[in-house]
């Protein structure tokens, strides 16, 4: 009976993952797509539920930022990501209402679930900022880190933690794969912080940019984290040096980021006792090489639209598979799951 | 080697950050804080500023954390008493008096100072009042006084969703009053389930809880009223137009299960031992999910109606 509720509840979590891919990937897609001020209120569309019901003449005169024109397309890609969200927003309460009713297992995980709701409204809220804030970076960036966090919370609830103690040789990986976490963390807010930027394409060359190994840079700029009330933000708004100093950062940390995780999967794998651990191990080499494959390939073939969502799921895998590596080295503790 | 090998132990010089944790009482807390978030969403059509947002909810926070502290420093006596309290920080010796004393002026500094400089001045002074109102009026004072005690005692945790509206409009708006009368009337039929399933622990501290000066039987027509009570207070947001539909059809469903449960707890008075208890964890329930159906009503309900 209890067996039987966490390995619903798993199923359940492990769906709620998939959506939380699926609302983070589309949310990238949105961005990528100028899409991101589709619809300039929150939560409705010109005051609709769905873009098809705007009047283009009466609506959009009365929406906030009417210098905008209406565009169907955009806003309805913002729509569809704004959808999909609700409906993790409602698997989410599901989970947390579930592990209510199972908290007397000892097993059932309590802490995650409950939290989830609240880090989901602050989504929902983040995401009502995106718009309201006109494209603030610092406010985008942050939404896309909540929402690989909400990603994250489920995919570790729908793990099984082995139940075997680790051996010493695979305990002994442990700081290694926390750091390596750690960079990862970073090398995702980089990322974030170019894309929202517009950094992206001021190194149109790979391994060079702008032809050079020393563009013009500019750091103070670069990482400015104030913000301007009122400003636009779409399109970017920085300087070419700051932009190339955020896409510099980005492409130095994934060569580092992506050394420190290939160690941290190859020593899993030598070290692994058992065919699951090896496995995490060879997962996170995998998605190593695949971001690094489509992070080249984005540049090298001039930032094509379904590369560009690519690199953002190839984070999203790469996120799924460091954790992945964590939850095979920190097995169940007695009788918390 | 696991993180949870160090066991609270008495005999350690330095509390553990889980004993300051535990002092500012996380759960209740963040209660407070949701109700006061439905506030500044609900004091604003759209969403409410960033800043207001993030600097009201903490200072809030902060303020009734720093409450808490107080209150476990006030009833650390008649915790030590009580099996439910008996294994607070303070009575266990986990943590010692002067430290939390200090630890609740922090709290409590820090949040007037970021209210006041960074918020606005109204805010900063109704949270200081509450604050006052729950940690010295109701707990050193009303609650050993008289069984009104939470009656009156609940006007300081009715305040935060004013709290959180005065934080964005910096104007007490008779709709935030709306949201404190909620509360307010919420507050009594919560407790005294409480105080009926732990009558014997108040009494024998000597606490003048209802169900102790003027036995059960009474508790629990003062329950059923206060609950009708609350049942009419949480339809007025739709009649001032306030909440739509959505929260209307919300709160009734609510309103009907809470009046159940206190409806059976009226008729089959002692023959059911754990239904004061589970009337008490559904009060909770029920003010969050409330709370919540006034916040997704704010804004579903607009465009509901342009379907």
């Amino acid at each position: 009976m209890t067996v039987d509720s966490l390995v619903s509840f798993r199923r359940w979590a492990r769906f709620g993952a998939l959506l939380a891919a699926i609302v983070v990937i589309v949310g990238a897609w949105v961005r990528l797509t100028n899409a991101g001020l589709g619809c300039p209120d929150w939560p409705g569309c010109y005051g609709h539920v769905h873009p098809a019901q705007v009047v283009a003449q009466v609506d959009v005169a009365k929406a906030p930022y009417a210098a905008r024109p209406f565009d169907y397309q955009k806003a309805l890609h913002e729509m569809v990501h704004r959808y999909i969200a609700t409906t993790l927003g409602l698997v989410v309460l599901g989970l947390a209402v579930y592990a209510w009713r199972y908290r007397r297992n000892p097993r059932q995980p309590t802490a995650i679930p409950w939290l989830l709701p609240w880090v989901i409204g602050a989504q929902g809220a983040l995401g009502a900022y995106t718009v309201t804030l006109l494209l603030t970076p610092l406010v985008v960036t942050a939404h896309l880190l909540g929402g690989l966090t909400t990603l994250s919370l489920l995919w570790w609830l729908s793990l099984t933690p082995e139940s075997r103690s680790p051996t010493a040789a695979e305990r002994s990986i442990r700081p290694l794969a926390l750091l390596a976490f750690a960079a990862l963390l970073a090398q995702l807010f980089l990322g974030g912080w170019t894309s929202t930027n517009y950094a992206a394409v001021a190194c149109p060359d790979f391994p060079t940019c702008q032809g050079s190994y020393h563009p013009a840079t500019d750091f103070t700029e670069a990482f400015r984290f104030s913000h301007e009330a009122g400003k636009d933000y779409e399109g970017g708004v920085l300087s070419l040096a700051a932009r190339t100093a955020i896409h510099y950062t980005h492409r130095i940390g994934a060569v580092m980021v992506g050394l420190l995780l290939l160690l941290t999967g190859l020593l899993t794998i030598i070290r692994a006792r058992s065919s699951k651990v090896r496995a995490a191990g060879m997962a996170l080499i995998g998605t190593v090489t695949l971001q690094w494959v489509i992070g080249m390939n984005l540049i090298w073939q001039g930032f094509p639209l379904w590369l560009g969502t690519s690199h953002n799921a190839g984070a999203v895998l790469l996120l799924c598979a460091t954790l992945l590596v964590l939850r095979r080295l920190w097995p169940a503790r007695d009788g918390v799951a | 080697m696991t993180s949870d090998t160090p066991i609270a132990n008495p005999q350690r010089i330095l509390p553990a950050w889980r004993d300051y944790l535990e002092l500012t009482k996380p759960r209740v807390v963040l209660l407070i804080v949701f109700t006061a978030l439905v506030g500044m969403f609900l004091a604003v059509p759209g969403v409410p500023p960033l800043r207001a947002l993030l600097l009201g909810s903490l200072g809030i926070w902060l303020a009734a954390s720093s409450a808490a502290v107080v209150n476990h420093v006030i009833d650390q006596r008649i915790d030590s008493e009580m099996a439910r309290t008996r294994h607070r920080p303070l009575p266990e010796g986990k943590m010692d008096e002067l430290r939390a004393v200090l630890f609740s002026l922090v709290l409590g500094a820090s949040s007037m100072l970021l209210l006041t400089c960074w918020v606005n001045a109204l805010t900063a002074l109704l949270t200081f009042a509450s604050l006052i109102g729950y940690a010295i009026v109701y707990t050193l004072w009303l609650k050993r006084a008289t069984p009104q005690n939470i009656v009156i005692g609940g006007a300081a945790g009715a305040m935060p969703p004013v709290l959180g509206w005065t934080t964005v409009t910096n104007d007490v708006h008779a709709n935030a009053l709306l949201l404190f009368l909620i509360v307010f009337a919420w507050t009594p039929p919560h407790f005294w389930a409480l105080a009926i399933a732990r009558r014997e622990e108040y009494a024998k501290i000597g606490m003048p809880m209802l169900p102790v000066v003027y036995g059960v039987a009474l508790t629990r027509l003062h329950i059923v009223l206060y609950t009708l009570i609350l049942t009419i207070v949480t339809i007025l947001p739709v009649l001032t137009g306030m909440s739509g539909l959505v929260y209307g059809a919300i709160a009734l469903v609510l309103d009907a299960i809470f009046l159940w449960h206190v409806w059976r707890l009226y008729r089959d008075g002692d023959a059911d031992l754990a239904r004061p208890m589970r009337t008490f964890w559904w009060s909770i329930a029920y003010l969050g999910y409330l709370f919540g159906a006034l916040l997704v009503d704010h804004y579903a309900s607009p465009l509901l109606a342009r379907l």
